[in-house]
């Protein structure tokens, strides 16, 4: 779990200039209730104030719902903020709104419209994980940490690959900004010293020998100790050629192949491999 | 208190006119003139002692015209009858309604200290002859995963007279996951403990549960299992005690629909349990494995 919380903090490091970029951590800010409640929806609503203080905000949001038939502007507004607290983000959204619609003349109306603002533009999120355990998850190429894992990513698509004692799993996934989205790396089982995955728009695909060895693209294979070149060929193209060492030893090597960038991935480019080692906690 | 005069000249509709320009007010409304009445009255009820009298006379005003300062009052005697969470209620209600207060500062800081104002629970198990009995001088008890009391430790009658001996633990106000670890069982429970409240808590467990493993947390849905074929909630290891191959080992934990760092335990072998307890420090769902706080301790039992 610390791997995830210095995942969170050093995306937040990096975006230091910018507001929070993940909203359920901005501060509570509620707002009192103004006038036309009656001592029964009063009573709900202080209900409500005390179970958000006590650190129970989804009972908060429970006890606000049952008010908001009313339509009191401050009922909806703090629905709101205890919603984006809580991580619903579309229904935050559509409260601040509501509060936006139910006074016309807010005094904090530019406020609340950042607000939604920020949080509709918030940078995408990504969320791996898998089912067993000591596993460890590398996106488009790079060690990410441990599973599970969560980064801020990059609007489009990215590779993710996750790497267990027993098992491998390659996939693709596509990140929106202002969305979370959960990268559920499935159990396969594998075993081997050796992948070669590829990034994102690489055509290439299945398995080939070369000088009496049998290559995989995408897959968890055993190879001995040695020096290996070969090409690594697509359906109608033989690319050019890529090389990588696998040592002696229980370490995995991970090989990672993707083109130049700006390069169209749909043909057959130079290709560029880079290899790492992958240590399993053992 | 000092709410009292202005309270009844406001509720009284007390005109400050000046002599050369009348400008009187009307009279109250109906319920503003029967609020005034009611809070006058517990005002002298009040003052005079009788504070249950008065509770009832400011509520019933309150009922009948909500104000901030009969809201206040409340909350002083309800404080003063030691109903602590009401009179946190009422303070906030009174905060609510006058959100612009000059004492606000003051009022929620006599909210936090009422809110933290410890508690005792009394634990206690049933009679030697009921079937589900812990006998607790032999017990680990614990509390939220932090060992509360060892084995050994002197029970007590209870303070209110009750047949049953127990151990009084003073905690602070909250849900606590109440157990208890035997060398031949394991029980468990919730109890939750109101600010300056004292509470029984009853805990019992089968006569035998065998394992070297019992796994706990405070939230019910983290699911925690030896395989991950195992993805019922029936399947989870959670408030179970529970055998296991003696050793270094690993469970696997899952919130809701999420992978969770896996729980490294020391499987002892030797008649002693290995016990840990997963904190969920987030509330509620979220579209992740919330952050956990994991505490293990080795329960260690003479042969």
């Amino acid at each position: 779990m610390k791997w995830i919380v210095a995942c969170v903090l050093a995306g937040t490091t990096l975006a230091a200039a910018a507001p929070d970029p993940f909203p359920y951590r901005w501060p509570a800010k509620r707002k009192p209730p103004i006038e036309g409640y009656s001592v029964e929806s009063l009573r709900k609503f202080v209900d409500a104030v005390i179970a958000d203080k006590a650190g129970r905000p989804h009972e908060a949001v429970g006890d606000y719902r049952r008010l908001v038939d009313d339509g009191h502007p401050s009922t909806l507004y703090n629905l709101a903020d205890a919603l984006r607290r809580v991580e619903y983000y579309p229904q935050a959204i559509e409260f601040y709104r509501k509060y936006l619609a139910a006074l016309p003349d807010a005094p904090d109306r530019k406020e609340v419209e950042r607000i939604i603002e920020q949080i509709e533009k918030r940078p995408p999120i990504a969320v791996l994980d898998g089912e067993d355990p000591d596993a460890v998850i590398l996106v488009d190429g790079k060690l990410v940490g441990p599973s599970p894992a969560i980064m801020m990513s990059t609007p489009g698509p990215h590779i993710a690959d996750r790497i267990g004692p027993t098992s491998y799993r390659h996939q693709i996934f596509s990140s929106l900004v202002g969305h979370t989205e959960h990268v559920d790396l499935k159990y396969e089982a594998a075993q081997g010293n050796v992948i070669l995955s590829t990034a994102w728009g690489i055509q290439l695909q299945g398995s080939w020998e070369d000088s009496g060895t049998t290559f995989h693209l995408r897959k968890r294979f055993t190879l001995p100790p040695g020096r290996y070149e070969t090409f690594v060929k697509s359906k109608t193209h033989a690319c050019n050629k890529i090389a990588f060492d696998v040592p002696k030893g229980d370490d995995l090597i991970y090989v990672y192949i993707d083109v130049k960038p700006g390069e169209d991935k749909r043909f057959c480019k130079p290709l560029i491999a880079t290899q790492q080692t992958i240590r399993l906690p053992r | 208190m000092k709410r009292a005069f202005i309270l009844l000249m406001m509720l009284a509709g007390a005109a400050t006119a000046k002599p050369e320009a009348a400008k009187r007010k009307a009279a109250p409304d109906k319920f503003v003139k029967a609020a005034g009445e009611a809070f006058g009255a517990a005002f002298t009820a009040d003052q005079g002692g009788d504070l249950v009298t008065a509770l009832a006379l400011y509520e019933k005003a309150f009922a009948i015209s909500p104000h901030p300062s009969t809201a206040y009052n409340t909350g002083d005697v309800q404080r003063r009858l030691g109903k602590l969470t009401d009179a946190i209620r009422s303070f906030e209600l009174y905060l609510a309604l006058s959100p612009d207060a000059a004492d606000r500062k003051a009022v929620e800081a006599l909210i936090d200290q009422l809110a933290t104002t410890p508690g005792s629970l009394f634990v206690m198990s049933g009679p030697p002859s009921n079937l589900r009995s812990i006998d607790l001088k032999t017990a680990y008890v614990l509390l939220d995963g932090k060992i509360a009391v060892k084995p050994g430790t002197p029970t007590t009658t209870a303070v209110d007279g009750g047949p049953n001996l127990g151990v009084e633990l003073e905690v602070l106000p909250g849900r606590y996951v109440l157990e208890v670890v035997t060398p031949l069982t394991y029980g468990m429970s919730t109890c939750v403990v109101g600010p300056g409240e004292r509470r029984v808590c009853l805990i019992g467990a089968p006569p035998r549960l065998d394992g070297a493993v019992v796994i706990s947390s405070d939230d019910r849905n983290l699911l925690v299992v030896a395989d991950r074929a195992e993805k019922r909630h029936a399947d989870s290891r959670v408030y179970k005690r529970f055998e296991h191959p003696p050793g270094r080992s690993r469970l696997l934990i899952r919130d809701h629909d999420y992978e969770c760092p896996p729980l490294a335990l020391d499987v002892p072998k030797n008649g002693d349990v290995a016990y840990a307890f997963v904190r969920v420090v987030e509330p509620g769902s979220r579209p992740r494995c919330r952050t956990l706080d994991i505490t293990k301790h080795r329960l260690r039992f003479d042969p």
